[in-house]
């Protein structure tokens, strides 16, 4: 799921720069990066489905999928002028790190077999709650800022090093090796041992 | 901007140091348990030597001090002067010596008896157990059967003499402790489980009390009883039922028929 989640992320990254610096089509490129924050929240919150255990919350996801989805469509239509999606993007990423902290929730709970950062999904999460909590500021500012020079240099510093950030703790999900699991013990099964209990058989 | 990002960025990583710090701290716990487990096992295990050592004396004493001197008898009966004797009292003698030698040799069987007996060597769990209900109930001081649901097949003979041991154990326990006005074993087959229980309505005890019995140096029987449940790789619970009118013992074995 989340090499998918990368593959699709590195071609809309290819495609989009194409766009901007080859084909100079800056409108193509905004839809584009409109479909890359639309791709980039279902992936990534459906990738917290499997790794989230409550059903309900599960549900959740799926339903603030769904309105997310909503969210980016009637926020293109109402764009007066085509430009960068900065709302949804800091919408998804808010809804992100509600996940994410939940997921940590859930991690708190259950039982110890090896320590959390021996797992993938941990460090996953960590770049994630990193790149949404440093661009969630960065996108709600970006939305009546960003035509400004200062800000822009501002956006490219954080927006970078955050990014650089992420990746590198990517890599480290990567190299994780995890170990299986062992299987928790039955309970003890609902079994015929009361029939010949003699206060059973009186009444 | 660079205030409201730098705060973000600060609660998320406190967010993650704090996960990660409780996961440790559960870790840490984890293994101070794991190491009151083997403490556990450690006390289980002497008190299993304990255990045998004590069955060895008892088992020397009863030959030293029973059969010995039984034995010794027989000898004294026997000696050189015998066939200097006259013809009445050689035989008076050897009839002594013979008596002596049968109570010798019952002796011994009794013995052997309490080592295995021979009802489930011979004819499996389902007779000793129901044979050991069957004499309980027959002192009439309390009702006391036993029912097996399904042993068709029977277990190996080592799993039978272990939970032969332990039903010997609980219901030597519950005598001795509960006072109890019935005592009930009932056997029935899941899967690749069998499963085992016994009923009581005296004074019992429930799981918390067995696990903090297993743990103190008190209750070498209760410490026998799970040293065998961790030979047969199996699971025993204390229960009381809700209705608090009565005990239950529940012993969890995997079945491994014998061939």
């Amino acid at each position: 799921m989340f090499f998918l989640y990368t593959i699709l992320i590195a071609i809309l990254v290819v495609i989009g720069f194409s766009l901007l610096y080859i084909y100079k089509s800056t409108e193509n490129y905004h839809s584009v990066v409109r479909a890359y924050v639309i791709i980039e929240y279902l992936l990534l919150t459906y990738l917290f489905t499997l790794y989230i255990r409550n059903t309900l919350v599960k549900k959740a996801i799926l339903f603030s999928q769904l309105g997310f989805l909503l969210f980016c469509i009637y926020d293109y239509f109402i764009a007066k002028t085509p430009g960068l999606p900065f709302v949804p993007a800091s919408i998804g990423h808010i809804l992100l790190l509600i996940f994410i902290v939940y997921f940590f929730f859930e991690i708190m709970q259950e039982m110890v077999v090896e320590p959390i950062y021996h797992k993938a999904a941990f460090w996953i999460s960590v770049a994630f709650i990193i790149n949404s909590s440093g661009n969630f500021f960065l996108f709600l500012y970006s939305k009546n800022s960003y035509n400004d020079e200062i800000f822009k240099k501002q956006y490219t510093i954080i927006y970078t090093t955050v990014t650089v950030i992420k990746n590198l703790i990517l890599c480290i999900s990567i190299l994780i090796k995890e170990k299986q699991e062992p299987q928790s013990p039955n309970q003890l099964v609902d079994i015929d041992l009361d029939s010949f209990h003699p206060i059973k058989n009186k009444t | 901007m660079f205030l409201g990002t730098l705060g973000m960025l600060t609660l998320a990583i406190a967010i993650v140091g704090f996960v990660i710090f409780h996961q440790r701290k559960v870790i840490r716990y984890n293994n101070q348990l794991k190491k009151l487990e083997e403490e556990k096992q450690q006390i289980l295990l002497n008190a299993s030597i304990r255990f045998q050592e004590e069955e060895r004396n008892r088992i020397a004493a009863d030959l030293h001090d029973d059969a010995g001197p039984l034995l010794a008898t027989a000898r004294l009966y026997l000696n050189e002067n015998l066939v200097n004797q006259e013809k009445a009292q050689q035989l008076q003698s050897i009839f002594s010596a013979k008596q002596i030698l049968d109570d010798a040799i019952l002796l011994i069987r009794n013995i052997s008896h309490s080592l295995m007996p021979p009802t489930l060597k011979n004819f499996g769990l389902e007779s000793a157990a129901t044979d050991l209900f069957q004499k309980i109930g027959a002192s009439g001081s309390l009702n006391a059967s036993a029912r097996f649901h399904d042993y068709r097949t029977r277990l190996k003979v080592e799993q039978e003499l272990l939970v032969f041991r332990i039903i010997q154990e609980l219901v030597n326990n519950i005598l001795k402790h509960s006072n109890p006005g019935f005592i009930h074993l009932t056997q029935n087959i899941s899967a690749n489980k069998m499963y085992f229980r016994i009923h009581h309505d005296g004074t019992g005890i429930v799981q918390a009390d067995f696990e903090k019995l297993n743990h103190s140096t008190l209750g070498l029987g209760l410490k026998n009883i799970a040293s065998r449940i961790k030979v047969l790789n199996g699971r025993i619970f204390f229960e009381i039922d809700p209705s608090k009118t009565y005990y239950k013992v529940t012993i969890e074995i995997p079945r491994e028929p014998a061939i």
